[in-house]
């Protein structure tokens, strides 16, 4: 049986995710220090490193999420359950990555950078892209909740 | 809801079977069931013609109101 063909568009999201995934990992370890990744000084044995990937990991779920979608709006699936869990996937992803962005990143590497010694307050980082895509997420997941009750009533109509 | 889809009572007349109809108009059977019924929202024009041509008969042979004044004031949603 032949494999199904791939839609432009989710073969292009696919690329950008895979591309924009690598291109973090060299930017945040750096080509250096990619030869001796375990070493004892290895950037990536630094707690910072893995906690400024909670964000970018959330996004690029949604980036995969959104390929997953235009698979099956290629397949012609009418508004069904598998794209609402699609568009819900984007928008979490959004959501999580830009909460992640703003309150837990900051927060998480202020308590490691003081070693835990001060336990107090929420460090916030209030950009403007990260609270953009939150709502952008938002959005989504309401256009999807929407969409998935306008389905079921033309399913409704014989 | 006052509309009535008196479907029964045409399949009766033509002697025809539920499941041949369906089968000619393209739908399944739990709908065409369904629509006999009256469990469902609403019929589209395109599965009512269908409907009249395989039947012989005309669009008001198929439903019935039942006169109800508070269909005024039902909200369509």
């Amino acid at each position: 049986m032949p494999k199904p063909r791939l839609p432009m568009a989710a073969v292009v999201t696919r690329i950008v995710a895979l591309a924009l995934g690598l291109a973090l990992f060299f930017e945040q370890a750096g080509a250096s220090q990619l030869l001796h990744l375990d070493g004892p000084d290895g950037i990536l044995k630094t707690p910072d490193y893995w906690v400024s990937l909670i964000a970018p990991a959330f996004f690029l779920w949604a980036l995969w999420a959104a390929s997953n979608v235009f698979v099956r709006m290629d397949r012609g699936d009418a508004f069904g359950p598998a794209i609402v869990r699609g568009l819900r996937e984007i928008g979490g992803g959004l959501i999580l990555g830009s909460f992640a962005a703003v309150v837990v990143q900051p927060s998480l590497i202020f308590l490691i950078g003081n070693g835990f010694t001060e336990m107090r307050g929420v460090r916030f980082n209030l950009d403007v892209e990260n609270l953009t895509l939150a709502i952008v997420g938002l959005v989504l997941s309401a256009l999807a909740r929407q969409g998935q009750t306008l389905q079921a009533k033309l399913d409704s109509f014989v | 809801m006052p509309v009535r889809v008196t479907l029964d009572v045409m399949l009766a007349r033509r002697k025809l079977r539920a499941r041949d109809v369906a089968d000619q108009i393209g739908i399944s059977e739990t709908q065409l069931s369904l629509l006999r019924t009256g469990k469902v929202r609403g019929m589209r024009f395109g599965t009512l013609s269908k409907l009249c041509l395989i039947l012989e008969c005309a669009p008001g042979d198929l439903l019935e109101y039942d006169r109800d004044d508070a269909d005024l004031k039902t909200s369509e949603d």
